[in-house]
């Protein structure tokens, strides 16, 4: 399908942008980092920009940094850089096994992990072509309804992508631009639970860098779960990050997951559940079942909330395994 | 309004005005009789539409042609010289690995791609590969034998 005509800027610096993004209100243009999904939903006539902004030739965009104890990743470094990265596969493992399975390898080598971020919710009723949608208009298509939650009074639409639990699980802070300054949010609170809005983004802002504090980070891990192993977004995604002192025993490990809500979370209800545990005993099952029992989770495409919490269970266990197998646990242990 | 690009497909530049929100995959196809890459699902799915871009496979259905100035685009095209096929071209002929022949150069492409960046991949290797093509006659096992034949002479070629 065609898309339909617009206005193109291409801006090699983040002034250059918001000389351009001055003269638009926001909501008129959009930004295109890889594409690989913001040109879908204009093909499927989802969304009718009148101008694209592509961020493409922002070299400093694209530069992965190690200094000071941080790790201060570009927003436009593509995702196939990141999996590839000696330097984040070392430190991050878990960002590079979720850049890893990203989508296929086409898309990972056109994908931002900046655009990744700020992935749009996904759903159902909502991504396909508008005029194969016979249904009546959700709350993410303009209308006042749900179709996923009966009598939701907002959108339900689900938060899908892989390298955000990664980040969230190690305290990853992000680096926004505007006209005039610059500012570090916790990306924790650039997320809220609305599928029409996923993202705390001012108009006329820049996600311009990721920067992930790099205390005893090396002992994480992310697994997924997805209908098919390639070209698929996960049912649900869990990254596990073990401090070094919770392989002591002594805290709580940090649990993050996407897939199950308009946003991507810490399970800080399993996190608590699992404080002061020895992470190598055999009954963290039944804690871990104790925690996501206060988990909301949202129906997603025929699999039922209670099937998710068993796959999220399944995978915080595999990922602690990760992560012990990983780390120098049982080495500690003995000595 | 359209725009002034220059193209460097399969060595050769091609000087081209072009509006910004046509893809490469329509560039190629419509404006540049380069019909090898396929447009099966357009909507970044198939695999179909792959090219090489700079020596790494991306889609060519959600490339915009104006962001491909300036990169190296090689097509299925790009890949035989006059009297001789790419080895992978040659390996699929060999093993039979065709049969509507719709996915073939996307999967060849992803495969030239690979290859670039490891010359010796395991089977493993070549599965993930190609794991952002889709067959719908169902025929990987043919093309997973062809590129395993492709890592062999690669390997023979490097142990002499």
């Amino acid at each position: 399908m065609h898309l339909k005509p617009f206005d193109y800027f291409k801006p090699a610096t983040p002034a250059e942008f918001f000389e351009i993004a001055a003269q638009y209100q926001s909501g008129r243009y959009v930004l295109m980092g890889g594409g690989t999904d913001i040109l879908v939903k204009m093909k499927h006539r989802l969304i009718r920009p009148s101008v694209l902004i592509s961020l493409q030739a922002m070299a400093e965009l694209n530069t992965i940094e190690h200094a000071n104890g941080n790790m201060i990743i570009g927003a436009g470094v593509r995702l196939r850089q990141i999996n590839e990265s000696e330097l984040i596969r070392q430190h991050l493992p878990a960002l590079s096994q979720a850049a890893g399975w990203v989508a296929s390898p086409q898309i990972r080598t056109m994908g931002t992990i900046g655009g990744n971020v700020c992935l749009d919710t996904r759903c159902l009723y909502y991504n396909q072509m508008e005029w194969a949608c016979s249904f009546a208009p959700c709350f993410k298509r303009g209308g006042d309804i749900c179709h996923v939650v009966k009598k939701g009074n907002r959108c339900y639409a689900l938060f899908c992508a892989d390298t955000p639990p990664a980040l969230l699980s190690m305290d990853a802070r992000l680096i926004i631009a505007g006209p005039f300054a610059k500012r570090e949010i916790p990306l924790s609170e650039f997320y809220q639970d609305d599928g029409c809005a996923p993202r705390k983004l001012g108009g006329n802002e820049l996600l311009v860098g990721i920067k992930i504090p790099l205390q005893n980070i090396s002992i994480s891990s992310y697994r997924r779960f997805s209908i098919r192993h390639a070209i698929d977004f996960p049912v649900v995604g869990v990254a596990v990050h073990l401090p070094a002192a919770t392989l002591g025993g002594h805290t709580a490990p940090a649990i993050a997951a996407t897939g199950i809500q308009s946003r991507p979370i810490r399970l800080e209800s399993v996190e608590a559940a699992l404080k002061n545990e020895d992470p190598t005993q055999s009954e963290l099952g039944a804690k871990i079942e104790a925690g996501l029992k206060e988990v909301r989770l949202i129906r997603h495409g025929g699999i039922s909330p209670g099937y998710k919490r068993e796959i999220l269970k399944a995978l915080i266990q595999q990922g602690i395994q990760d992560c012990i197998q990983k780390g120098d646990y049982q080495n500690e242990k003995a000595g | 309004m359209k725009k002034p690009v220059d193209l460097k497909i399969n060595n050769q530049t091609y000087v081209l005005e072009i509006e910004p929100h046509r893809t490469l995959l329509e560039v190629l196809r419509g404006d540049l009789g380069l019909t090898g890459a396929k447009e099966g699902c357009d909507g970044g799915e198939c695999g179909a539409c792959t090219v090489l871009m700079d020596g790494d496979p991306v889609l060519s259905c959600l490339t915009l042609a104006v962001e491909a100035e300036g990169r190296e685009i090689t097509t299925i095209e790009g890949l035989a010289t006059d009297d001789e096929l790419d080895p992978i071209q040659a390996a699929f002929i060999e093993e039979g690995a065709i049969q509507c022949g719709f996915c073939s150069p996307g999967m060849i492409m992803s495969a030239k791609g690979l290859f670039n960046r490891t010359p010796l991949p395991s089977m493993d290797e070549i599965k993930a590969g190609i794991s952002g093509n889709l067959c719908r006659c169902t025929g990987y096992v043919k093309p997973l034998h062809a590129l395993m034949k492709v890592a062999e002479k690669n390997k023979g070629c490097a142990g002499k």
